[in-house]
């Protein structure tokens, strides 16, 4: 018996008219769990989230809160508490006001708004700002409020549409932190909506990204870094460059390419693809490392040489735009304590471990769907 | 109150009904009104009406009399209300707040009343004729209303805020830097008026042709008292034969004329408005 | 130059205000300048003449009604017609619309054949449907453009919150809609309150103010209604101090 809180969707679609804003969406939530949709504008992830709260009608699928099938339960009755992108905070109500509206149209009795209201106000440490209107609050304040008047009612699910996104980057740092505390705090299920990487991998329990309105791959956020299912995923996270190569040999999960340079480097594959094919094969910025000037000989398996085009210093890591086979442009980011520095122009030979290096097909176009690997 | 789901198709209906209702009403009163006007006494279909009224000389006159005042009183209040317009434009917000508030002052203050100004303005014994003769600038009063001078300026009077206020609205909305290029490109400022203000504010002249005009046909008033009888413009027609029950059916087919001309004006001007849309915005990209 | 122009137009546009105030004083029954003496008297006369207090009282009346009934239509129409994509949708927008470019006498004319040919309706009912057709427009233009600008998540909030959507609108939506509903409100109950021509054709035995001003003008020649307008100068400065105060004079005039 799946227990409050949970959430379950299966073959979720959403149309309007031909176009298809979500497609086969589905979803398993225990209680207490966070999720994060993570994907780029347009992706369906806010469709998803207005699908779950009842503000979007289903074309197919089905949704379950714990035992209960939501889809015909309108809005007003699914108990689902929403933090807007906007906060959605009422103009004319006061912080305490806006926060007792929610207790005042479920029928919780008057006398006891005032305690409730207290109470989630200390949650989130706006005690003082009760009777302030949200005009007169700063941003992180009013997402507080937002939050507060949210968790106020007590729903079995709490839906986050971008929740840092209106927040300059300082404030967006801290209370990335608040926010994990306090969801953890909580403990509610809780779904949220963003676009950024960080964010989702900070927050969430596990990661579901999004493209095209269909989810391309769910897992922790350990998982998904180490191995992205597909060039969009690892594009999407960022922080990689490519180079081209033909796939020589082939085993379970790992293959060896021959690059255009005729260096052999032996990687993760992580999308089937034919013997003799070409491949894209993926560097992390942050997972190559200098090893040595290229006249040192073979440097091994996985080592090769590249030319030094520019040096850019970022604090604590400088980073390497460097020239791979095939002209590719490869970056490399090292900390600056570590290694020797290498100038513009120098030939060295850089090196990744094979778990590092992913092999894809190439990308041809816009990826359609999520396969699987 | 959302649209959600293909179940709610007959909500807006449903909040349509009092308007549904009310707009068949007055659609059903102005097929009544067609009806009756294409009725002879016999009760057979006849255009009589109609034929009596563009033929008869005494019967077109009050329509002729309406379009040609309708046209004067919009050239009048364009000339008059652009020179305000593009002086408000350049004001203080503090200034423009002023001038606005006197505008909106004027304009809900009961036409009528302002009508009534304008007698003891204009008649002669008149403030005007008064202060002339009290100054000695002439010995014997002027005679400036009943007469259609007088209509005239009772019909600025009351046209002259819709205009200001739809001009002030247009010119509004207009980037100033576009005028400031075309000064420092050298345009003198009556070149940057005529070249570049005009042609962009003539949505706002185009919506102050149709308030103007809308307002001289409506004009009962106005002839009624300062015209003293000399003048009768078409809502003074139509009101006089349709409160005599012999005459009513002449009347709706004077209304439906002007209901006509009407609605064939306000479709011209927004015809013209369209292809100088067009026109302007295919000169504004060749000259790049 | 332009600056000429505009005091001109100015001092034009407030010299029949100006006019009526100086006259209302005069002690001598005529318009004549410079008055011989100042008085009162037809400040009483206002009073003492049964017929402005009638028709003020029915103008009341009709603009009160009127611009109720049309507020109700209206919310229930912008909603309609902002909230849903429905067939009929642009033509409803332009038939609540059009009673502003129809001339009012085709309108009162209209009303005045329908009632007595096809109805046989008593006189007063005519007068209140004229009355709010003709307000309609003002302020179904106003709320359309309140509910454009209108943060539909704040109404999405309210329901998440466990308000029902009917609740979310009355308790959320409306009250954020309150100053393009007033400002509506005012343009349209001022409309209703000067209307003279389309009114002229329903007005039976029972004159509205501004038909029983036409009737003492076309009658009597004394300031009387001299004082009255100077009285009645009240209304536009109350529009104005409104609309400087809380709903923005742009917004009054309709853009």
């Amino acid at each position: 018996m799946p227990g409050r809180g949970s959430i379950r969707l299966s073959g979720v679609e959403v149309r309007y008219g031909s176009v298809v804003a979500l497609r086969d969406f589905g979803l398993e939530m225990a209680s207490g769990e966070i999720v994060a949709l993570l994907g780029p504008s347009g992706c369906g992830k806010s469709t998803a989230l207005r699908a779950i709260c009842g503000l979007q009608a289903l074309s197919a699928g089905e949704i379950w809160f714990g035992d209960r099938l939501m889809n015909t339960v309108p809005p007003h009755h699914r108990k689902v508490g929403m933090v807007f992108q906007n906060y959605a905070l009422f103009p004319h109500r006061t912080v305490a006001e806006n926060i007792a509206f929610g207790l005042a149209v479920s029928g919780v009795p008057r006398r006891q708004h005032a305690a409730r209201t207290g109470e989630v106000l200390a949650l989130v440490q706006m005690t003082e700002r009760g009777g302030h209107y949200p005009h007169q609050l700063s941003g992180g304040q009013q997402q507080r409020v937002a939050i507060a008047r949210s968790v106020a009612v007590s729903p079995d699910i709490l839906l986050l549409d971008e929740p840092l996104s209106a927040l300059d980057k300082q404030l967006r740092e801290q209370m990335r932190h608040e926010l994990t505390q306090l969801l953890r705090g909580i403990g509610i299920t809780t779904v949220f909506v963003t676009h950024d990487q960080e964010e989702a991998f900070a927050l969430a329990d596990r990661v579901v990204v999004m493209h095209d309105g269909a989810i391309v791959q769910c897992g922790t956020p350990a998982a998904i870094y180490a191995r992205p299912n597909s060039r969009f995923v690892a594009d999407f996270l960022g922080s990689i460059s490519y180079l081209g190569g033909v796939l020589e040999r082939a085993e379970t999960g790992t293959g060896t390419v021959l690059l255009d340079d005729g260096t052999r480097l032996r990687g993760q594959l992580v999308e089937a693809a034919g013997i003799g094919t070409r491949v894209d094969v993926g560097l992390r910025w942050s997972s190559l490392r200098p090893a040595g000037a290229a006249g040192d000989g073979g440097g091994g398996e996985g080592s090769l040489a590249v030319t030094v085009r520019e040096r850019v210093h970022r604090g604590d890591r400088v980073e390497y735009r460097l020239e791979g086979p095939g002209g590719r442009a490869i970056r490399l980011l090292a900390l600056t304590a570590t290694g020797a520095a290498h100038d513009v122009g120098d030939r060295i030979r850089v090196r990744a471990d094979a778990n590092d290096i992913l092999l894809f097909r190439p990308a041809t176009g816009p990826i359609r769907e999520g396969e699987p690997a | 109150m959302t649209a959600r789901g293909k179940g709610l198709a007959v909500a807006p209906y449903l909040f349509l009904i009092p308007a549904l209702a009310l707009t068949a009403s007055f659609l059903w009163a102005l097929w009544g009104l067609v009806h009756e006007s294409l009725t002879d006494p016999a009760g057979g279909v006849s255009f009589e009406n109609y034929r009596r009224m563009l033929t008869v000389p005494e019967y077109r006159a009050p329509i002729v009399t309406s379009l040609r005042l309708a046209v004067i009183t919009t050239l009048v209040t364009a000339a008059l209300a652009y020179p305000v317009a593009l002086h408000m434009r350049r004001m203080t917000p503090v200034a423009r707040l002023t001038v606005q508030s006197m505008l909106v002052l004027v304009f809900f203050s009961d036409y009528l009343l302002r009508m009534f100004g304008l007698i003891i303005l204009l008649g002669r014994r008149g403030l005007l004729n008064s202060l002339l003769m009290w100054t000695g600038l002439t010995d014997s009063p002027f005679r400036l209303m009943h007469n259609e001078l007088g209509v005239l300026v009772g019909l600025v009077s009351g046209a002259l805020p819709l205009m200001i206020f739809a001009l002030d609205a247009a010119l509004g909305r207009i980037d100033r830097s576009t005028e400031q290029a075309a000064a420092l490109l050298g345009g003198s400022p009556l070149r940057v008026f005529w070249h570049v203000t005009l042609p962009l504010s003539v949505p706002g002249l185009a919506a102050g042709i149709v308030l103007v005009l809308l307002v001289t046909v409506n004009a009962m008033v106005a002839p009624a008292l300062l015209g003293g009888g000399f003048v009768v413009m078409i809502s003074n027609f139509v009101y006089d034969r349709a409160i005599g029950l012999d005459e009513r059916s002449l009347a709706t087919a004077a209304a439906v004329i002007v209901f006509a001309v009407v609605v064939l004006i306000i479709l011209a001007v927004h015809a013209v408005l369209d292809r100088f849309a067009l026109r302007f915005g295919v000169t504004d990209r060749g000259r790049g | 130059m332009s600056r000429l122009v505009s005091v001109l137009v100015i001092l034009f546009l407030f010299a029949p205000l100006i006019a009526t105030t100086l006259i209302s004083f005069n002690a001598t029954p005529t318009f004549g300048f410079p008055s011989q003496g100042l008085s009162l008297r037809w400040y009483a006369n206002v009073f003492a003449r049964p017929e402005f207090w009638v028709g003020f009282r029915h103008s009341l009346l009709l603009a009160t009604l009127g611009t109720l009934a049309a507020i109700v239509i209206s919310t229930l129409t912008a909603v309609a017609v902002v909230r849903f994509r429905f067939p009929g949708r642009s033509l409803m927008n332009a038939l609540v619309m059009s009673p502003i470019v129809i001339p009012e006498v085709v309108l009162g004319l209209a009303i005045l054949v329908w009632i007595y040919a096809v109805l046989d309706m008593p006189g007063a009912w005519a007068l209140y449907l004229l009355h709010t057709i003709l307000v309609i427009p003002y302020i179904v233009r106003m709320i359309i453009a309140g509910l454009q600008g209108y943060d539909i998540n704040l109404e999405h909030a309210a329901m998440l919150l466990g308000a029902s959507p009917f609740r979310a609108f009355l308790l959320i939506t409306l009250p954020s809609l309150k100053d393009h509903i007033m400002a509506g409100a005012i343009v349209a109950f001022i409309v209703s309150l000067h209307n003279f021509t389309a009114t002229m054709f329903l007005v039976l035995n029972r004159p509205t103010l501004p038909t029983a001003v036409y009737q003492y003008i076309r009658t009597e020649t004394d300031p009387t209604v001299a004082a009255l307008s100077t009285l009645l100068l009240l209304i536009p400065l109350s529009v104005v101090a409104v609309g400087r105060r809380w709903l923005g004079l742009d917004r009054m005039v309709g853009r």
